[in-house]
């Protein structure tokens, strides 16, 4: 398992400023850069491509818009657009519909998510990926199914209690002790560097 | 400070932007002065937002990146510039009421390993994306879908993506090879008139065309995609 590299991190940053300052380069390498990343999130959420593109592009132009207060010390490039994302898609699927539990869908996620990592070349956006994989492998089944849903899958700890056929105690039980462990997992992690 | 601190559950619904309006303002305000649920609350949402990294990552249909730029008021195949950003277009929130039709993610059950859409290779450069994108057409020309091949896990798969097709239809999806030959890959239903999107293994052989056959393989051809 790899670590985060500073060069890598310090690229990724200097995408942010170069974006800052709205330099056209930075913000073509940064969209295509991020864009998977952003997207898969984005339609994992929604489970709707169409309505994932429009979130992803809406996800972007709020990253150009705050590139200026990006803060390298709270948060990693990634983690910071991810967080956009997840806040975006969830506005946009709360506000439209009730989230569909598709069981096929959210078996898929939690198969893609829980499975190796997705891309060949070795970057900080597969060192990263790999790592909360990694911690979520960590996890007992049923706990990492339900951070699964929940955190990636954007799904309720009602929809997580339906979809996983449990009580709403037990759902939000699995999904805070989950994030517990993976919280301990991270300090170890960080303890270890 | 409110002298009742939140359960776990309220600070989790919190972390997890879960938490309605009332339940949320009394939480919120409780943070701003309450030092060690402040804590647990930043714990839990810090390592909410450190998990999301194990998303797994899809690429968006082509031109997305163009469409992004252009939102921003960039020109992606325009000369490097530093323009001021007051000047520039910046669309707001109604831009999302007006999503019409789109596609959803789908899940595969085929011949010879096939699995749900997830997992693409983020591979930058959309130029390569192009090269290896093929549209998936009917016999009269219209344009239903496209196959993309890329990579799943280190290894080539091909992503079938199916934008509109009748509802509830069986499909047989063949590959036809370099040789002649052609072998079964996947059976598949369409589940949503938005479409759907597969990925099936690509075989060891010289593949020259995908084919998406009705009613189950009992015909006619629906769609074909040159490979």
């Amino acid at each position: 398992m790899g670590v985060l590299s500073l060069a890598d991190r310090a690229a990724d940053v200097a995408l942010v400023e170069g974006l800052a300052v709205d330099d056209q380069l930075a913000a073509v390498a940064f969209v295509r850069r991020f864009q998977s990343a952003v997207f898969g999130l984005a339609v994992s959420i929604t489970r709707d491509t169409g309505l994932a593109e429009d979130v992803s592009q809406e996800v972007f132009v709020r990253a150009w818009r705050a590139a200026g207060s990006y803060d390298r010390r709270k948060a990693s490039v990634l983690t910071w657009l991810l967080t956009i994302t997840r806040n975006a898609a969830i506005d946009v699927v709360r506000t439209r519909r009730p989230i569909a539990v598709e069981d096929e869908l959210l078996d898929a996620l939690i198969l893609g998510t829980l499975s190796g990592s997705d891309v060949e070349d070795v970057t900080l956006l597969r060192v990263e990926s790999d790592l909360a994989r990694a911690r979520l492998r960590l996890l007992p089944p049923e706990q990492a199914r339900a951070v699964v849903l929940a955190v990636i899958g954007g799904c309720t700890a009602s929809e997580v209690s339906s979809r996983e056929n449990i009580p709403l105690g037990t759902a939000k039980t699995r999904i805070r002790n989950g994030l517990i462990k993976l919280r301990a997992a991270m300090k170890e992690e960080e303890t270890s560097d | 400070m409110t002298d009742v601190h939140p359960d776990d559950g309220q600070l989790l619904a919190l972390a997890l932007d879960e938490a309605d309006g009332g339940s949320r303002d009394s939480t919120l305000q409780h943070l701003t002065s309450c030092h060690r649920c402040r804590g647990e609350y930043d714990a839990l949402s810090a390592t909410v937002e450190q998990t999301l990294a194990a998303a797994p990552s899809v690429e968006p249909s082509p031109g997305f990146d163009a469409r992004v730029l252009g939102a921003m008021g960039l020109d992606p195949t325009g000369p490097v510039k530093v323009s001021e950003r007051s000047r520039r277009v910046r669309p707001g929130r109604h831009r999302w009421q007006l999503v019409a039709a789109s596609v959803a993610a789908g899940l595969a059950v085929g011949v010879g390993g096939s699995y749900a859409v997830s997992q693409l290779d983020d591979t930058p450069q959309q130029s390569t994306l192009a090269e290896d994108r093929s549209l998936l057409e009917t016999p009269d020309g219209d344009r239903v879908g496209s196959v993309t091949r890329t990579l799943m896990d280190g290894e080539p798969v091909y992503v079938v993506t199916v934008t509109t097709g009748p509802v509830g239809m069986n499909y047989l999806c063949l590959l036809r090879l370099e040789d002649g030959k052609q072998i079964e890959v996947a059976d598949w239903v369409l589940h949503s008139e938005r479409g759907e999107t597969w990925v099936i293994d690509v075989p060891a052989q010289d593949v020259s065309e995908l084919v998406m056959v009705a009613n189950g393989g009992a015909g006619p051809v629906w769609s074909t995609a040159r490979l």
